[in-house]
Order: C-alpha cells, then structure tokens, then sequence
C-alpha cells in the first residue's frame, strides 16, 4: 500500500520541499542579488569611467577611459605614488599586526587557561579594551596622545621624553601597532574556546613521559590548534587589508606624510571627487582579497584536523 | 553570577566615593552656555527663500540674526535658514543637490569655490541686468576682496557676495604680556620686531614666562602669505612649475621661506633663547584659546589668525578671564624696502542655480544687499564673526565698540590696517581648469605638510612630479 | 595512605593513578607562591590594559582649566561633572544620537537572529535543488571588501531617496544577516539530529512549525550570541553611517556623531570627548556582563573544523 503511494506522494513532498526551502533562502538569496550582485557590478563598470563632481545619474556615466583607472596606479606619478604609499602603509601593519597578535593573543590563552577563582572574571578584565566602539577608541587616543596629552604628561613624569606618537611619521605606525595590542582580548576569547578541545589525557601523557611545559605547548597545543590559526588568518587578512574605523578617526587624513593612509582611507578619501577611480581601487583590493585567501587555504596542508568531535 | 557582578560594581563605586570624599573634592558642573538665535517666520509670506549658512554654530546665529532682521522689515518675504544644515565642506553642495535640497542662498568658501562656480552651480552677480546695481556695490567693496570671487584668472564674473574681510592679524594675550614685563608693539612693527618680543616672552621675568612666543596656523593663508613676502611662487605665469627656482643657486625664494619656517619651529635662530624654538604650529589655534591665567606658563601668547575667531577667543578670555587684542600682520622689508604683503581672504553668499524664479531671486539679492550694507554689520556686531567687507565702515560702525565682559575694547584698526598691502589668497586661478585647481592646492599642502619631516630639495622635487604628472606643463 | 596506594588498592587504570609523591609543607608552600605569583602577573598586564578606560574616565572629570595641566587627577580637587550633564540632558544632541543609535541597533538585534536562523535553517534541514551551490555563493560574499558594494550602493540609495536617512543603515542586514551569520547558525542546526525534524514530521507538523517550535527553542543560546553580536555591531558602525548620513544630519547615529562633535574634526576638548566616549561605551560593558556566557558558549560553536 504504501509502495504504490510512495512515488507520487514523494514527488509531492520533494515539489513542496523545494518551493519551502527556497522560500526559507529567499531574503538572503534577494539580498545578494540587490545589495551585493548589481553594486557588484555596478562598481565594475563605473571603474571603466571617469566621473567628475557631479550628481549621480543612471544616464550619464561620465567620459568613457578604458582601463585608465587602473593603469594611472602605474603610469601617473601623483597617483602611483599615494596608491603606492597606501599599499605599503596597509601590508606592513598586516604583516606585523596579524602574526604580532596571533602569537600574543594564544599566549595570553595559554597563560590564562587555568582552573583559579575569580578566573572568569580575569579574562572578562582583559576582554574589556575590546568592547570599546572603535570610533571612541580612535578619539580616546588621538585626545591622550596629543602633544599635550595626558600620556606624554605621565612619561614626562617618569623621565621618558621624546616619542612623537603621531606627530611623526616615523613614530606613526609603530604607535598605532601599539594601540591595536589592546585588541588582544578578542583572540584571547576564540584561542581559549580552541584550547579546550584539546583532551587532558594528551598532555598527561606527555607530562608522564617527562616533557616540559615549553615542549608540551610546542608540541601538544599548536599543532592541536592549527584550524584556529588557519581561520584566524584568513578572518584576520580580510578585516586587516579594511581597516578603516580605528585610523580614521585617529589622524586626519592619512597621519602626517601618508604614514597612516590606509588603503581604506585612500578610497574613501577620493570617493565624491574620483568616483570611478575609487571603483577602481575597490576592485584592486577585492582581486587582492581573494587571491591571498585562496592561496593560503590552498596551502592549508599543515592544518590538523582532530577527530570530529 | 549576576550577583557577584553588582556586588563588585557597587564596592567599586564605593571606593570611589570614598577616595573622593576622602581627598575632600569639590564637585562642579560648569553649564555649558549654547546661545541660539530663535527663528522668525513670516507666516503668510508669498515669496519663500531657503539659505544654508556655514555649519559652525556661531554663524548659524549669524545668518539667522539677518534673516530675522529682513523678515521684520519685509513681510512679504520668508526666509528659511536651515536650523540643522550647514555647509561644512564645498562638496556639501553636491550632496544637497543629491537630495534635493539645494538652497537658493548658499554659503561659499572664498577660495575653494571654482569647482562649483566655474560649473554653474552659482550665478553670476556681476550681471547688472539680473542684479541691479551690483557694480555700485562690488565698487564699495575691498578690491582684494573681490577679486576672490572669480573661478580664475581671466574669469570676470563675480560669483558669490563676500561677506568678510578676513585679513590675517596676530592676537594677543595681553595678560602674558603683562606677566611676562613685555610691553605691546606698536601697530607698524615688522618681522625683526616680532622675534625680539617672542624673544622676550620666552625669557619672560623671572616668574612668568611663556613656552613659545607665537602660534602659527597649518593653513593655506599663512603659507601664501609668507611665500608672498619671500617672493616665492608655486606656479609662474605661463603656467610652469616654479616653486623650486633658483634652488641650488644662491637665491632661492622658497628655500628661504622653508628655512624660515624652519627655524621657527624646529631650529632656534640666533635669538638667545636657550637653544628653543620660538613658534609652534597647530591646525587651528587652539593652544592660543586654551590660556589658563592660573598657571606658571603660558603656551602662546600670540597667534596669527583672522577676525572670523574673533568671537570664540573672547568667550575663552571671558570664561577664564584673560584680556585680548589684536595687532597688525608685521610687515616684511625686503631688501628693496617694499612694504610687505599679507593675505586677505573672504567667504561668502551665493546665489544658486536653484532660485531661478525672477521675483524669489529679486529678493535673495535685495537679502544679500541688506546683509552687506552698514545698517547690516551693525545688526551683527555683537557676534564678532564678520569684519565689514564696506571700505566705508573701515573706521565707523558698531564692530569697531566690540569689546569683552570688562569692557576691554578690541583693537579695531588691527583688521582694516594698510601698513602691509593686501594679496589674493586665490593662487590656484592661475589655472584655467578648475579639475586641476584642485589637485595644485593638493600638492602645495601636501608640500607644507613636509615641513620638519623632509628637506626642501626632496619636497620641492616631490611637488614638481606631482605638478607635471597631472598637470602637464614642464 | 596516600593518593597513591588508594588508587592502586582500587584497581585503578594506570593512566589515571597519580604519581606518587609526599604532599610536604614546602610543596604547600610552593604551590601557594606559584598561585600568587600567577595573580600577581595576571592583575599586573590587567592593569596595563584597563589603563586607557582608567585615563579616560579620569579625563572626562577634569574641569576645562585643568585639561591643559596633561594631569589625570586635578591638582585643586575639583571634579567636573558638567561635561556629562551637557551630553546627557534630554534636549542635547548627543541623547538624539543615542536615540537613533539605539532604534538601528534594536532592529538589528532581532531582525538578524531570526533571518539569519531561518536562512540556515533552509540551507541545513531542507534538501533542494542548488543548495549547497547556493551556500557557496553565500561564502563567497565574504571575500567581497564591503567598500567594493558601499561606494554605488550610495549611488542607489540617492536614487531611493535613502541618503540622509536610517534605512540603507539595517534594511540590508534583514536580507539574510550577513554570511558569517548564516554560517554560524547552520554549524549549529547540524547539530540537532535528523530523528527529530523526522518525528515531527510523522506527526504532521508542517515545515514552518518545524522551525518555529522545535528549531528555534534549541538554539537560543546561539541566537542571543548573534543578537549580541550585531547589536554592538550596529551601534559601532561607523563606516555606513559617514556614507549615508549628511553631517547636520536628523538621523545621525551615535558612532558619527561622536566623531564630528568630539573628534579631530571638532577640536573638542579632551574632557568632553572622554566623557562622550565614556557613556557611549557604557552599554557595550552592560550587555557583555550579561551575556558573557552566551558569548563564550557561541564563540565555541563557531566549529572551527573547517
């Protein structure tokens, strides 16, 4: 009885089931299509224009300059060198900053994944920096690090004169490193949920077997945590090479001689004057995105996958 | 769990009562004072105009205090002043546009106008047929003024009412001066003169003495006019970059201006000062304002600005109680005594693209007549935001009793003083293309912002690749 | 006896008998040095880092006089507390800003749980044509930089007559709820066995009532982590609003606000600015403390398997 029904009622349920799940997907599939798709592809052609300082117009794109927008990066000198300039400011702090707080973030971890009273609410103290608005944080600084800030008052007071914080543009950018350190908590939070999948029964083991702590960490932990650190750089590179809210609010218009001109900040800058050209860099960084993120999850063989638990 | 939280939050708070009860504090709360201008309305008006006045909120209370003015005079007219608008940036404009809302007045800055004026965003006032009587009223103006409101330099037309004359003066703290034992300078001093009192102030008299002797202003006015006096240009005539002339040889103007600046800010000249430097240099002048009369030092006791300032210095010397005044821009001798040059700037009301109706643009210009004329100025004395761009109220009117809570008068004469002559800030008209006026002025900030950073050789190079990478004349 | 012989009286495993030591004095002892000395640098790098929040509170309670001292207690004794009268009296813009800060965010916070749950929802219980090609493309939105959309998404918004208002600010983010949402909340689904949904559904239970009386309860937890999430996400965003919002502008959020009232552009003192910081930064603490369970459980989930 129920084979003869089967096949038609199960066709009925599949045409129902589809029309449903469809029906479930469809505000993030519309969302992609208006909000994502047409800007998408809306920018890809606006960065083939050069636009002046006008209203926009679905009518009037602007003078039609091929791959101007792009080349001029290249081939203009005012413009090589900010673009330039800009791509040196953002990959350096990315390639200090990324491991920088990595490594420190999963000692932190390390130092604090414990069983001690009051230790939650340890970790909630070094979480705290965290929760600061990055608007609030930016004005924090740029307010305590003025000449006559507060903190150049205190080092005044200890004998310590002398570092320019963001006066200079040799002091800019290791400043402004310094001032991300205390986003550490952030990671801290992601490397301490990683640390607990580790089993107990590995590092008793080794303990048995007379290994020291330091050896234990390198050998037992790292390894153990290498999906986390894969995640961690692909989610750190994307949000790294977008800094924008922290620096922006910090120095005006890209720190003194460009030191701070984020590539974030460049485009934004550039974007009711040089509207085409600003599409232009938006697509620049997107090819960057992508290839850097595919090349390191292609590369992705020393990632160990423990059992799923 | 949420237990332990609010009782660690209250102990908190405790000990922090405690510590501030124990050092036996005084709590205070300092109003902060908001003066607003109420609007008017003419509620049955049949002709109504919309302004956008600058966003700063003093001159909010400005325009307001005009329109307000011309409506009681005027029933016949409504005039809007958008309460929580303003123009903050030029591309303001551009966003207004967007949305609809461009106004028919519109503030405008005096010298980054070009963009818009030249791309028929304003209208040309210098159109007698359109604006009756207009060359009577440009002619009453300063010429230097004037001059401004052209897109370029072989532009005629007059695109926008100025509505100040903002020449550079340099304020004073009369109260350090009188600390520190240093008498004030007299009206015709020159740039020797203006080290010898930085000089004085720095070594002050024992008890006093002030950190720096003057505040310069990051700003493109200061600039141009200290290249002016060196005789130092960006751009030549024929359109040729021309900042670095003569470098390398013995005369080079802007290595002389760069060596100036230098030597004020990072270098001591031979001053005797103790190996200081004598002036410092911050975006807007803040240090200058920021004078406590309690304290042993005093950061800056001058600083070059223009009238425009003028009420937000004297709420700070009323608040804190200090004494200001104003001096003249010291004159530079040259070598072939010449008088020296100083810049004076403007902003002003334009009347857009927006207010083509005849009868409504009648009435945005008789509004314009009205706020630039001496009955006018003298409705807005009190504010101190606008020095009368009225060659005929140079010594008369109600602007010339502005004086503090004590009733110190300010020196009136320092803002209208002919001991320098008037140069146009507008140096970027040299270019015809109003695209590229804009990346000049680019790069020559870009080049200033070098200062103290890079040398002169390495600047200059930098700003000549820049000016024949996109501007292209070699 | 000791810990030791009892174990091995008791037929203990190996692995789990403990070495056999003599619990002395000195080890006692010991041990207690080693746990002060860990609270001791623990307190230590807390201090170094709750050390801008200290400065910044200490500033914004300094009279204006005193700003300029670059002191953090005033050397008279007197506290200013007018700074956070100005910003916290009902007429004052910055509780306008408060107000329009809190009416995105509260959007947000239960619009985006409920899309982003349904979409994963669809994605993980429901078997259709394209899938899982569909959740690719959902991944792939990630790599986009959100700058490459924002610049002609003004574009269009000026079109929709959206410029200078809330919407373009959490219309967008009830379109589905962002990709790590969505990414996050179906780890999770795939966690609620499979005999459920099919029990429900012998029952006759129809799709819908699947989700809202079964799936939904489950992942509570989760939902909070992500109602968290985007609540201080939208009141954070600083970005968007610059683009969208004009600058004397009726809707204007805090974050923007903030910045053009306190910020380089304003040349506000420091004290009101910390004070501004300050209060903006009060429910971003408040809500942690009490969803800090919820935020360690979900950040968990996030199944970091790859």
């Amino acid at each position: 009885m129920n084979n003869m029904l089967a096949p038609r009622y199960k066709r009925r349920i599949k045409w129902k089931e589809e029309v449903q799940g469809w029906l479930c997907i469809l505000p993030v599939v519309l969302g992609i299509l208006i909000f994502t798709l047409v800007p998408v592809l809306y920018a890809f052609i606006t960065s083939f224009f050069e636009t002046g300082i006008k209203v926009f117009s679905l009518t009037d794109w602007g003078t039609f300059v091929g791959l101007k927008n792009y080349t001029q990066n290249f081939t203009v000198y005012a413009y090589r060198e900010q673009f330039w300039q800009s791509m040196k400011v953002t990959f350096v702090y990315a390639l200090i900053n990324i491991p920088l707080q990595m490594v420190l973030g999963f000692l932190l971890a390390v130092f604090l994944n414990r069983e001690a009273r009051g230790i939650k609410a340890i970790r909630a103290l070094f979480y705290l920096p965290v929760l600061i608005p990055p608007v609030c944080s930016g004005v924090l600084w740029n307010q305590l690090t003025g000449e006559y800030g507060a903190i150049n008052g205190i080092l005044a007071k200890v004998g310590i004169t002398g570092w320019a914080w963001f006066d200079q543009a040799s002091t800019s950018m290791p400043s402004f490193i310094f001032i991300n350190l205390f986003q550490i908590g952030g990671s801290m939070i992601l490397w301490l949920a990683q640390l607990k999948n580790v089993p107990k029964s590995m590092y008793e083991s080794a303990q048995l077997d007379g290994a020291s702590k330091l050896r234990q960490l390198l050998v037992i932990t790292v390894p153990m945590v290498t999906p986390m650190i894969l995640y961690n750089l692909i989610m750190s590179l994307i949000g790294t090479l977008q800094t924008y809210d922290t620096v922006a609010t910090l120095v005006d218009n890209g720190g003194k001689q460009n030191s701070l001109l984020f590539y974030m900040v460049f485009i934004y800058g550039n974007r009711i004057n040089k509207f085409g050209y600003t599409c232009a860099l938006s697509f620049i960084l997107f090819f960057i995105t992508a290839i850097l993120s595919c090349v390191v999850m292609k590369s992705s063989k020393w990632v160990y996958y423990g059992e799923e638990g | 769990m949420k237990k332990r939280w609010i009782g660690m939050i209250a102990a908190a708070v405790m000990v922090m009562l405690a510590v501030f009860s124990f050092t036996a504090c005084k709590v205070q709360s300092t109003k902060k004072q908001d003066t607003e201008v109420k609007p008017e309305e003419n509620e049955n008006a049949s002709i109504q105009l919309t302004v956008e006045g600058h966003a700063d909120s003093i001159e909010k209370d400005l325009v307001q205090t005009w329109a307000n003015k011309f409506m009681e005079a005027n029933k016949d007219v409504n005039i809007k002043v958008n309460p929580r608008g303003g123009i903050s940036t030029m591309s303001d404009l551009v966003t207004l546009e967007q949305e609809g809302n461009l106004p028919d007045i519109s503030w405008t800055a005096g010298d980054q106008h070009s963009k818009w004026s030249g791309s028929g965003y304003f209208q040309d006032l210098s159109n007698e047929e359109n604006f009756p009587g207009s060359k009577a009223f440009f002619d009453g103006m300063y010429e230097s003024v004037v001059a401004n409101t052209h897109y370029n330099a072989m532009d005629t037309g007059i695109w926008f009412v100025p509505r100040d004359y903002n020449r550079l003066v340099v304020f004073i703290n009369k109260t350090a001066f009188e600390k520190c034992g240093v008498a004030v300078p007299s009206a015709d001093w020159t740039f020797d003169d203006l080290l010898e009192t930085s000089r004085k102030l720095m070594a002050g008299n024992g008890s006093y003495e002030c950190k720096f002797g003057l505040e310069l202003r990051n700003w493109a006015p200061v600039y141009t006019t200290m290249m002016k006096n060196f005789g130092a240009t960006y751009v030549d005539e024929e359109g040729y970059c021309a900042l670095d002339k003569g470098i390398g040889t013995k005369d080079c103007p802007a290595l002389n201006v760069w060596t100036w600046y230098d030597n004020a800010l990072n270098n001591d000249i031979d001053i005797d000062a103790g190996g200081k430097k004598f002036a410092t240099m911050t975006n807007e002048g803040s240090t200058f304002k920021s004078f406590n009369p309690k304290t042993k030092v005093c950061n800056s006791p001058m600083v070059v600005n223009t009238y425009a300032h003028l009420g937000k210095y004297i709420a700070a010397a009323n608040s804190t109680g200090w004494v200001l005044d104003a001096l003249p821009f010291p004159a530079f001798t040259s070598a072939d005594n010449q008088k020296g040059y100083v810049g004076a700037g403007c902003s002003g009301y334009a009347i857009t693209k927006a207010c083509t109706d005849a009868t409504k643009r009648e009435w945005a210009w008789k509004f314009l007549q009205y706020c630039m004329s001496e009955q006018g100025y003298d409705d807005v004395a009190s504010l101190g935001v606008v020095c009368p761009v009225l060659k005929s109220m140079a010594d008369k009117g109600e602007w010339t009793n502005f004086a503090d809570k004590a009733g110190n008068k300010i020196n009136y004469k320092a803002f209208v003083a002919t001991n320098t002559e008037d140069i146009d800030l507008n140096y970027q008209n040299v270019l015809s293309s109003t695209d590229k006026q804009a990346d000049l002025i680019g790069y020559a900030d870009t080049f200033w912002k070098n200062l103290g950073q890079n040398s002169f050789a390495g600047s200059a190079e930098q700003f000549r690749k820049h000016y024949e990478s996109t501007i292209a004349k070699k | 006896m000791t810990d030791t012989q009892s174990a091995l009286l008791a037929g203990a495993p190996l692995s789990e008998i403990p070495p056999a030591r003599k619990p002395g004095k000195g080890e006692r002892a010991q041990k207690i040095g080693k746990r002060s000395a860990f609270y001791l640098g623990a307190l230590l790098l807390a201090c170094f880092f709750l050390f801008p929040f200290f400065v910044m509170i200490c500033i914004s309670l300094l009279s204006d006089a005193d700003v300029y001292l670059q002191v953090l207690f005033s050397p008279e004794g007197i506290v200013e507390i007018g700074n956070y009268l100005a910003i916290l009296t009902p007429g004052a813009d910055y509780m306008r800003y408060v107000a329009n800060s809190l009416m995105v965010s509260a959007i947000c916070a239960v619009g985006i749980p409920l899309v982003s749950s349904l979409c994963a929802f669809g994605f993980s219980k429901l078997h259709f044509h394209g899938r899982d090609v569909m959740f690719s493309v959902v991944l792939g939105t990630l790599m986009i930089p959100s700058v490459v959309t924002m610049l002609p998404l003004y574009a269009i918004y000026v079109k929709l007559g959206w410029v200078d208002t809330l919407f373009p600010l959490w219309v967008p983010s009830l379109f589905g709820g962002g990709a790590t949402n969505i990414f996050l909340m179906r780890q999770f689904f795939r966690g609620i066995p499979d005999d459920v949904i099919a029990a429900a559904k012998i029952d006759g239970a129809g799709t819908f009532r699947i989700y809202l009386q079964f799936c939904l309860p489950l992942c509570i937890p989760v939902m909070l982590y992500v109602g968290y999430m985007s609540f201080v996400g939208a009141w954070n965003n600083f970005a968007g609003p610059m683009m969208y919002l004009g600058k004397n502008s009726k809707w204007m959020t805090l974050a923007l606000g903030l910045y053009y009232d306190f910020g380089p552009p304003s040349g506000s003192l420091s004290n009101a600015a910390m004070a501004a910081g300050a209060v903006m930064t009060l429910p971003c603490i408040v809500l942690f403390i009490f969803f800090q369970k919820y935020l360690i459980e979900g950040v968990s989930v996030t199944g970091l398997k790859g």
